[in-house]
């Protein structure tokens, strides 16, 4: 073993890494087929996607890869609910006191963020982004079942859903997409990004910046410094 | 001698009668000396092949009792005179002759002289085979071939475009062999194929609906009924043909080749032209239901619906799928149901009926929703304060995100400034 092998520790278990990876695939493959048959519906795209699939194949696209999100979505709530990395990290991403004192001052106390597993805007992105997709999956399978949905709530109602799981979904999508990349790798003191995501692990650098990040070493004849969580 | 006295007279006659009908073989023979011999045509005249004449083409032709000078004039000699003078085809057939003189083709109010079709451009002029021939240029199989000729617009001089200046006018042939009428595998009797003279006519081009078509929906209903009987008895009790349409409308009404096409009416039983789309009816009703102004001048309420695109029903249709709803599946095609001036709940429970043939768990408040939206209705509602809730949301959402990424920046300037 080449002691000049940076040392890489783990921050992120492997069902986690592996969960983020389908929520990638999934919401990318969601993303698209969503604008492809948002494009059949409306000329404004001034694209026709059934010159390559019928509208029935682009649906049956999009609702294979909302199974795929909402298989995830279960995978990861039986993650957290009987596995002890799980329940252990979803107690940590829960908003506490201390999240509120960060907010106030705006992100700016220092002494607070050190001594968390979780920033503020980690925090902020797993649940923003989970209440959205959650979101989704709910208006998504309302209006797989739109005969039931309609029978039983209001035209107004049908409108705010497909609303939300339309055109204005997919906008909420993009942007906080658009937030997370950019958190991930272009956020000053991040450029040019984490690794983390890859394989779940980072460097001594950023476990430095981790205070509270699990320390697993990655090479077991390394003692490491890491401060399992 | 008392004898030969006897049988002379009798002798002269069968003498006389043998010269007189061996003089008509021989005369055609005397012709066909030349105009069957492409070498001999070729040494005496510029235009060789048009001259030429198949030296057995009585074989085959309805003609063939009849000699050349029955139809030409005596030419004499060689040379013969420049000019023979006009077949005259009319001399026996004198009936058609007036058809055809009545009709657009003969008409030379309509066509000129030199441009106009004439007998041998459809019958050929020698080689007249009967209609029943399957080499006849007017048998059923052939005739599309032989009317696109002309009007079918290709680079030629007589083509229906030089003639008419009608582009309307031009029916390609591949058009006429893709409709349904041309190749039915259902008409095995080729008498039956229904090509162009079924419709239009032979010589006069007015049997059917080739006259004044126009003004009289009517005789296109009918023709159509022969054999499409129930449709037509459906389509003739619909609003679409009603009287009071039909007077608000010049006389004219909708009629079965404003949604079928004239020519290209295809097998596909929802396809109404060659778009590749199966939404093609819809399309097709939303010509005129689309317009305010039609909507008005037909409808109690001046209301322009619009495109069922917007709906999963429009996009499934115009995404090519083969299983959709459409206008019809409501309304019906021929018999056209209407629910306007009908009682509502029965008109609710009609469409509940409706919508359950593909939606079986479709309950009353399925169908409470308004069916057709006018042009602009959904924006001054619902759908308008949805919008503008889901746009203050993201408008939102941008701005935090921008003030989080601010603060990135502002607390990376702090860190470098201490």
């Amino acid at each position: 073993m080449s002691s000049e092998t940076p040392k890489r520790y783990i921050r992120f278990q492997k069902p986690v890494v592996i969960q983020h990876y389908i929520l990638m695939l999934s919401v990318l493959g969601l993303m698209f087929s969503g604008y492809m048959l948002y494009s059949i519906k409306s000329a404004e795209t001034g694209f026709d996607p059934t010159d390559y699939f019928s509208y029935s194949l682009w649906e049956q696209i999009h609702i294979w890869f909302g199974i795929l999100l909402g298989l995830t979505i279960l995978w990861h709530f039986l993650y957290i609910l009987f596995t002890l990395y799980g329940h252990s990290d979803f107690l940590h991403i829960l908003p506490n006191k201390s999240d509120l004192k960060s907010l106030i001052g705006l992100g700016f106390r220092k002494s607070v963020i050190k001594k968390r597993r979780f920033g503020l805007q980690e925090k902020l992105t797993y649940w923003i982004i989970g209440v959205y997709l959650i979101l989704m999956v709910i208006t998504g399978l309302l209006q797989y079942a739109n005969v039931y949905t309609v029978n039983y709530i209001s035209r107004s109602l049908y409108i705010y859903i497909d609303g939300f799981h339309g055109m204005y979904g997919l906008l909420m999508g993009i942007i906080l997409t658009v937030w997370h990349l950019y958190s991930i790798f272009l956020k000053p003191g991040r450029f040019p990004g984490t690794l983390s995501w890859w394989d779940g692990k980072i460097s001594s650098e950023e476990m430095n910046r981790y205070q509270e990040a699990r320390g697993e070493i990655t090479d077991e004849s390394d003692t490491g410094t890491g401060n399992p969580g | 001698m008392s004898h030969i006295g006897k049988l002379l007279p009798f002798l002269l006659l069968i003498v006389g009668v043998t010269i007189t009908y061996a003089q008509v073989p021989e005369n055609d023979n005397r012709c066909l000396d030349c105009h069957s011999n492409s070498t001999q045509l070729a040494a005496l005249t510029e235009q060789p092949e048009r001259f030429h004449i198949p030296s057995d083409f009585k074989d085959q032709s309805v003609h063939n009792e009849i000699n050349c000078i029955g139809c030409h004039a005596d030419p004499g000699g060689y040379p013969h005179p420049e000019v023979l003078g006009l077949l005259q085809c009319g001399n026996c057939h004198k009936n058609e002759s007036e058809d055809y003189l009545s009709g657009p083709h003969g008409n030379p109010l309509t066509v000129s002289l030199e441009l106009a079709p004439k007998c041998g451009d459809c019958h050929n002029v020698h080689l007249i085979r009967k209609s029943s021939n399957v080499l006849s240029k007017v048998h059923v199989k052939n005739e599309a071939k032989t009317c696109t000729q002309c009007h079918e617009i290709k680079d030629q001089k007589r083509n229906i475009l030089n003639i008419t200046n009608r582009v309307d006018y031009d029916i390609p042939n591949r058009t006429i062999k893709k409709g349904i009428h041309f190749f039915n595998s259902k008409i095995s009797d080729n008498s039956n194929l229904l090509t162009c003279s079924r419709c239009h006519g032979v010589h006069s081009l007015s049997e059917k609906i080739g006259k004044n078509w126009l003004n009289d929906y009517l005789i296109e209903a009918d023709f159509c009924g022969e054999c499409h009987t129930s449709e037509t008895i459906s389509f003739k009790g619909n609003l679409h043909f009603s009287q009071k349409i039909s007077s608000l409308n010049g006389n004219i009404s909708l009629t079965c080749t404003d949604c079928h096409q004239e020519h290209l009416i295809s097998n596909d039983k929802y396809q109404y032209n060659e778009e590749k789309s199966a939404g093609q009816m819809t399309g097709k009703c939303l010509e005129c239901h689309q317009s305010v102004r039609i909507s008005g001048k037909f409808a109690q309420v001046a209301k322009g619906h619009s495109p069922n695109i917007d709906s999963f029903h429009g996009a499934s249709s115009i995404g090519g799928d083969l299983f959709f709803s459409d206008c019809s599946s409501c309304h019906g095609i021929h018999e056209l149901n209407s629910y306007t001036g009908r009682d509502k709940e029965e008109v609710k429970l009609d469409i509940i009926a409706k919508c359950g043939t593909c939606h079986p768990n479709a309950a009353a408040n399925f169908v409470s929703s308004p069916v057709h939206m006018a042009q602009g209705e959904l924006l001054d509602s619902e759908e308008s304060i949805a919008r503008y809730i889901f746009l203050a949301l993201i408008v939102t959402m941008i701005s935090l995100i921008v003030l989080s990424i601010i603060g990135d920046f502002y607390k990376l300037y702090l860190r470098k400034k201490n």
